[in-house]
């Protein structure tokens, strides 16, 4: 098969790919999009859960705690359900 | 090919290489949003894109960096490379995509602009769990924009062969930096195997190929013969017909074509992007370079009219069945004579 597609030569700018060449391009692109497709559903999968965080576009709630300027401004609030603290 | 400048030359073989790639595309964001949603309700689609439009601008710009190495393998990997610069465009704009939404999100909501917070939010450069991760995706985004923008042939025309080469060599110093912005970015935070074994088996691939192609590569530029004038080079019946064999003669590749009971050689660089045209093969006439179609005529290595891409020539002389190669290069576009095949010689094939 190898020698056989050696044998062919592809220019880009042809009408039609040679056959041989042609149908491994069609083979390794549908490979690619089937390895995509497997690492996103991986890639998806893999990601940390965010316990109990919501992001709250648009919603203004009140919190009372420190601010720190550095590194950068933080609001450092009592870890909610922790009594003391 | 083309002698004047359109936005894009479009051929049959380029609209299917970008519709499989754009599905592919899509496909991808699909199933991590969709799949995302499922699986993590708490994640807003908002979240779920930014991830993977990151996410699916690596994994292109390694299906980019692959593609070099494995034509050097097996030429049937060809089709993928003759557009390859598509694929190159549409990393940066799905990595830009990626950096617009990122920006706007964690960015976009307080008192000073988004891209000055950007810079100036986090600033622990000598913190690596804490590194501001942001500013390499930054540069890289730079390096790609600069590519995706220089990447038509009127700015390799204007810029030369060499100096855009050299730019797009850039992609490597890209690819360092996105690794780093990830690596001290979502994996700082995302622990999980799922995610840090693929980005190894990545960078494992990418630099694995290259080194390989490297390795194989290498006995090439090996100058058999030192001090001479005139170079052996190989048997005649070692030449496939309307094909090439490549050989170091001085300090350049050299590509000896044989077709049609002649044998000539010229340089193995085209000047379109140095494509080793000792790769290619005769069709109609001209020496046909494997990546891109560019053509030669055999005896001038001038493109045939009114394409005017030249390339040095050599001559050459055959002693009984031995080819040789003078060391010195002729001005491209030089016309050299021929050898001619002895008719024994070229009855044996």
């Amino acid at each position: 098969m190898k020698d056989q597609c050696d044998d062919e030569f592809y220019v880009g700018y042809l009408p039609r790919a040679p056959f041989l060449i042609g149908r491994r391009a069609r083979g390794v692109a549908l490979a690619l999009v089937a390895c995509g497709v497997a690492l996103a559903a991986v890639l998806v999968l893999g990601q940390e859960r965010l316990a109990g965080g919501t992001f709250e576009f648009l919603r203004y709630r009140t919190f009372v705690g420190v601010i720190r300027e550095q590194p950068y401004p933080t609001l450092e609030v009592p870890r909610p359900g922790v009594d003391g603290d | 090919m083309s002698i004047t400048y359109g936005a894009i030359s479009w051929n049959r073989q380029k609209r299917i290489y970008d519709t499989v790639m754009v599905s592919g595309v899509l496909l991808y964001l699909t199933v991590f949003v969709v799949l995302g949603l499922v699986a993590r309700p708490e994640l807003t689609v908002e979240t779920l894109l930014i991830r993977a439009l990151g996410t699916c601008s690596l994994v292109l710009l390694h299906v980019v960096l692959a593609i070099g190495p494995l034509c050097r393998f097996d030429r049937r990997f060809l089709p993928l490379l003759y557009n390859r610069r598509h694929l190159g465009v549409t990393t940066f704009l799905v990595a830009l995509a990626h950096a617009a939404f990122a920006t706007f999100q964690f960015h976009a909501f307080g008192n000073v602009s988004p891209f000055l917070s950007l810079l100036i939010s986090n600033t622990r450069y000598t913190s690596i769990p804490d590194f501001p991760f942001e500013s390499l995706g930054i540069l890289a985004l730079g390096i790609l924009f600069v590519m995706a923008a220089t990447s038509h042939d009127f700015w390799l025309a204007n810029l030369t062969a060499p100096v855009w080469k050299a730019l797009h060599m850039l992609v490597y110093l890209a690819y360092v930096l996105v690794v780093g912005h990830v690596g001290l970015g979502a994996l700082q935070v995302e622990t999980s195997p799922l995610l840090v074994v693929p980005l190894a088996c990545g960078v494992a691939l990418v630099v694995g190929l290259h080194v390989a192609a490297a390795v194989t590569e290498w006995p090439r530029d090996a100058e058999p013969t030192r001090g001479e004038d005139w170079i052996e080079v190989c048997r005649v019946d070692e030449i496939p017909h309307n094909r090439a064999r490549i050989a170091t003669v001085g300090k350049e590749r050299v590509a000896v074509f044989r077709y049609e009971g002649k044998v000539s050689a010229v340089s193995n660089v085209c000047q379109h992007q140095n494509g080793p045209l000792g790769e290619g093969r005769i069709v109609d006439g001209c020496i046909t370079c494997p990546w891109h179609g560019y053509q030669y005529r055999t005896e001038t290595g001038r493109a045939p009219e009114p394409f005017s891409e030249k390339i040095p020539t050599f001559q050459v002389r055959i002693d009984g069945e031995v080819v040789f190669v003078h060391r010195c290069p002729n001005p491209p576009g030089t016309f050299v004579e021929p050898a001619v095949v002895a008719a024994p010689v070229e009855r044996m094939r």
